[in-house]
């Protein structure tokens, strides 16, 4: 694997014609009933459900399948930090950029892979949480909690025993980017231009609103939607 | 009903009203419950007979005894793990335990909140059941609420989730289960039998196209058999089935009491319709597979009868809704559960007992003398009755309390987060098998394609490539893992078969312009509601009982099917359903020791339940493993060597970014 450092390119904004600051899609809170100090945590998102095709064909909850750039967003709602792929696809979903299709891959990583081999995209972008060391969901930090990972999917080392076990396991979850690069590669494979972009969680167990972000991940959220730019400019180029 | 309750204090008087026995009421009183029959049922079976005179954990036993832990590494969706004692020398499991090895403390989580949030954080549960708890949750808070949903939304629901069985169904025939009966593996653990599969006809090859068992073998091979990954793309369709009804699979942010939110039109049905007539013949396809692989290892491996075998003890909510007959209410439940598309009920050694939605609640409670909580009836019983005034027990979901306690860990005290379920005090399973078995009991069931005959079901499934066939399935004669998988694959064709009454019906009220999928509804501010969602996971019964209190719910209570079947042992000594499976089966691989026994023969009666996570299961042979302690210790809520209670890490989880 291969880290680097964070490079934004504001113009790249621009040229793409994206809002400056995306209008969020998660809960903010007001829905909360007078009668509790919680309230329905999906409202927005159910709101939204006419507008995006969530979990048809292709999967997809912006652009189509035969756009060239896929933005797929691996992660865990209500689980911390690792919401950081779901809440990064909405966003990149409502930037409403030419030729990028979006995924919000919040299932298992056998339906991502299903998913990104869907369609005949030149570009994949594969984007969300990974811990790195400890076990996973465990509530403790990962070992750089914040740090923005950036490699190809063949970084990524393939089990040398237990591959039709973790199959199986991710048919019913363990929705990891790692498992979702794993899968991939076993049953499909990604296209050429592929990149993941992950970031080290800081609390991986509970969060009680889609993106309860931990200071750590909330700070390094801009840097990574730049780089998702960097990535789709250089592959419209 | 037409007898009282067995064990339960529980009888009806001329009326049919029930009341409580005797003064002693629902206290326990260990000499007189009737045992479950796991004694009595395999005269010839493994095991059993020993488990009195095995020692206690730890102790020395001989050179051919050997611990095995069957020990999964789940982290995010649930964890299972099983203990067994076996003795290889005399091919027997001598004692089987089986371990949730997660505190994942649900009920603590929604205890105070709103209660919409329920659906949301409840469909959390399970990865693979990925809206059977929001829509049981979203039924339990219609019914407290009350509201009762349109019937375009109780298609929606129906649809949605037959659609998700045909996904989760899936699934674990070719993904999990599957790859046990697969050449690479028999080719390891049982060479000979490959052999024979290879030399063996498929009786049933001009519908599957496999001309021999071997065949059929060679293609359940994992990751690269054709029918393995023919599973993994029927998958696919079976997703975006329950997504286009639901919106969105798993975890749909569309379900609500009173209905749902998706927006349907006739191209959301057409568009569903396109991938239901793949699933025809694919149902029928896989029906006839597993017919033909379980037939030849009934008859070529001796003594797998008894794999996974247990007494016919099943119980099952039903599910698939009429909306004629649906109305949210509990005391109208005895009407709406039997007009269900998979009747309601209970049957015990075999025979029916009741289809009854109320019998069936009211035998319901929760033990957990092994299981690492504290038992609540220390304080005063909450509710004496259900709503429609039947009587009941401290230890039913409604007076349930969840008060964490991992104390006394060891296989005579306490050894799993899971507890004990038990209707009428007997261990129950379920599964499509329960689903099956309680509907052709009941006859209750008035359906074009799918006809209960009181001796099995006839399925007719219409032509798609395949012309039309009437699928039979007769009742077996014994629950075991062949049966129980016989049985899941032609249940394929029973969810396709629902959601081919469900395009029908749509349509139908598309065209008299009733397509509004939900009905609105209002939380209650004030007073004290109870409400209960009966509605099948995959993998059968599932309830969710909540309490509200002022807007907020004060009590919730998730009551799965992997509860009830990877049960401990209760305070009755009956072992939960996947401890006794394990004692009476036979260990049939062929092995020369311990170094190269896999353990194959408990891992395929474990698995034929279909167990959360069964796929994480690797088996390893230690005898020196402390798996009590491993395995409780590694659970997900970071509990250290017992200086921190459950309740204060778990309140400390919720609170960590307050």
């Amino acid at each position: 694997m291969t880290d680097s450092d964070p490079e934004p390119d504001v113009d790249a904004l621009d040229q793409l014609d994206g809002p400056d600051e995306p209008e969020r899609y998660h809960i903010r809170g007001e829905h909360r009933g007078a009668g509790a100090d919680t309230g329905s945590l999906f409202g927005n998102v159910s709101e939204k459900r006419d507008e995006a095709a969530f979990g048809t064909e292709p999967g997809l909850i912006a652009g189509t399948r035969e756009d060239p750039m896929l933005v797929a967003g691996v992660g865990y709602p209500l689980l911390s930090d690792l919401a950081l792929g779901t809440v990064l696809a909405h966003r990149v979903a409502e930037w409403d950029l030419p030729g990028v299709a979006v995924a919000d891959l919040s299932h298992t990583p056998v339906a991502a892979y299903q998913t990104v081999s869907e369609g005949a995209y030149r570009t994949v972008l594969l984007v969300g949480a990974e811990k790195r060391g400890g076990e996973l969901n465990d509530g403790t930090p990962s070992e750089n909690p914040g740090a923005i990972h950036e490699y190809g999917p063949d970084a990524v080392a393939m089990p040398e025993e237990g591959l039709t076990e973790l199959v199986g396991q991710s048919a019913m979850g363990f929705n990891t980017v790692e498992n979702v690069v794993v899968v991939t590669r076993a049953l499909g494979s990604f296209p050429e231009d592929t990149r993941v972009i992950a970031v080290e969680p800081a609390y991986d167990s509970w969060g009680m609103n889609v993106d309860e972000f931990s200071d750590p991940v909330a700070a390094a959220l801009e840097a990574v939607e730049e780089r998702l730019l960097d990535a789709l400019d250089d592959a419209l180029a | 009903m037409d007898h009282d309750y067995r064990n339960l204090p529980i009888a009806f008087d001329d009326d049919g009203t029930p009341y409580v026995l005797d003064d002693d009421g629902f206290a326990i009183d260990h000499d007189s419950i009737a045992r479950s029959g796991v004694e009595d049922l395999v005269p010839d079976g493994a095991g059993q007979q020993v488990d009195a005179e095995t020692e206690p954990a730890g102790e020395e036993h001989s050179e051919s005894i050997h611990d095995v832990n069957i020990d999964p590494v789940t982290r995010v969706a649930g964890a299972l793990a099983f203990h067994a004692k076996v003795d290889l020398d005399n091919e027997q499991v001598l004692e089987g335990h089986s371990q949730a090895t997660l505190f994942r403390g649900y009920e603590i989580i929604l205890e105070g909140r709103d209660p919409r949030d329920a659906i949301d954080l409840s469909s959390r549960a399970c990865g693979v059941c990925g809206a059977v708890h929001s829509l049981c949750s979203s039924m339990a808070l219609e019914m407290a609420f009350p509201v009762e949903p349109p019937p375009m939304g109780v298609w929606a629901r129906n649809m949605g989730q037959a659609g998700a069985f045909l996904y989760d169904h899936t699934i674990h025939l070719f993904l999990l289960a599957g790859p046990d009966y697969s050449a690479s593996l028999l080719g390891e653990s049982n060479p000979d039998l490959l052999e024979t599969a290879r030399n063996t006809a498929a009786p049933h090859a001009d519908v599957h196209g496999y001309e021999s068992i071997g065949e059929v073998m060679a293609a359940l091979d994992p990751l690269e058999g054709e029918l393995y990954l023919k599973g993994l793309e029927k998958t696919r369709d079976a997703r975006q089935m329950a997504s286009l009804m639901l919106g969105k699979y798993p975890h749909p942010s569309t379900i609500a009491p009173g209905g749902v939110t998706t927006t349907l039109s006739r191209t959301t049905f057409m568009q569903f319709y396109s991938r239901l007539d793949d699933m025809f013949d694919w149902a029928k396809q896989v029906a006839f597979i597993w017919d033909d692989l379980m037939d030849f290892m009934l008859e070529h491996l001796e003594g797998f009868e008894q794999v996974g075998e247990r007494p016919m003890n099943m119980i099952g909510t039903g599910i698939w809704d009429d909306p004629d007959a649906y109305n949210a209410r509990y005391e109208d439940a005895e009407e709406w559960g039997r007009a269900r598309l998979s009747t309601p009920g209970v049957i015990v050694d075999g025979e029916l007992v009741t289809t009854s939605l109320h019998e069936l609640d009211m035998g319901v409670e929760e033990f957990v003398d092994h299981s690492f909580y504290e038992d609540w009836t220390d304080e005063n019983q909450r509710f004496e009755t259900t709503p429609a005034g039947g009587p009941l027990s401290p230890y039913h979901p409604w007076n349930k309390q969840t008060r964490p306690k991992p104390e006394g860990k060891s296989w005579r005290e306490k050894y799993t987060w899971g507890t004990a379920p038990r209707w009428d005090r007997t261990p129950m399973e379920c599964g499509p098998w329960s689903r099956q078995w309680l509907t052709a009991m009941a006859e209750e069931l008035d359906n074009p394609f799918i006809e209960p005959t009181g001796d099995g079901l006839n399925m007719t499934v219409p032509e798609a490539e395949l012309p039309e066939m009437t699928l039979r399935w007769d009742i077996p004669e014994r629950l075991n893992t062949a049966e129980r998988h016989r049985a899941k694959a032609t249940h394929l064709a029973y969810n396709a078969l629902v959601c081919y009454t469900g395009f029908i019906e749509a349509l139908e009220l598309l065209k008299a312009g009733e397509s509004a999928v939900a009905t609105e509804f209002e939380v209650p501010q004030s007073g004290t509601q109870r409400g209960v969602g009966f509605w099948e996971a995959g993998r059968g019964y599932l309830t969710h009982h909540v309490t509200i209190e002022d807007g907020v719910i004060d009590n919730y209570q998730i009551l799965t099917p992997s509860t009830w079947m990877a049960s401990p042992t209760d305070p009755f000594d009956n072992p939960g359903p996947y401890e006794t499976a394990a004692r009476n089966t036979p260990l049939l691989e062929e092995y020369t020791d311990e170094e190269d026994f896999t353990g194959i023969d408990i891992l395929r009666g474990i698995r034929s339940f279909d167990p959360c996570m069964p796929c994480t299961v690797h088996l390893h042979t230690d005898r020196q493993a402390d798996v009590i302690t491993d395995d409780v210790t590694s659970c997900g809520c970071s509990f250290t060597e017992g200086d921190q209670t459950a309740e204060e890490a778990i309140t400390e989880i919720i609170h960590a970014d307050d």
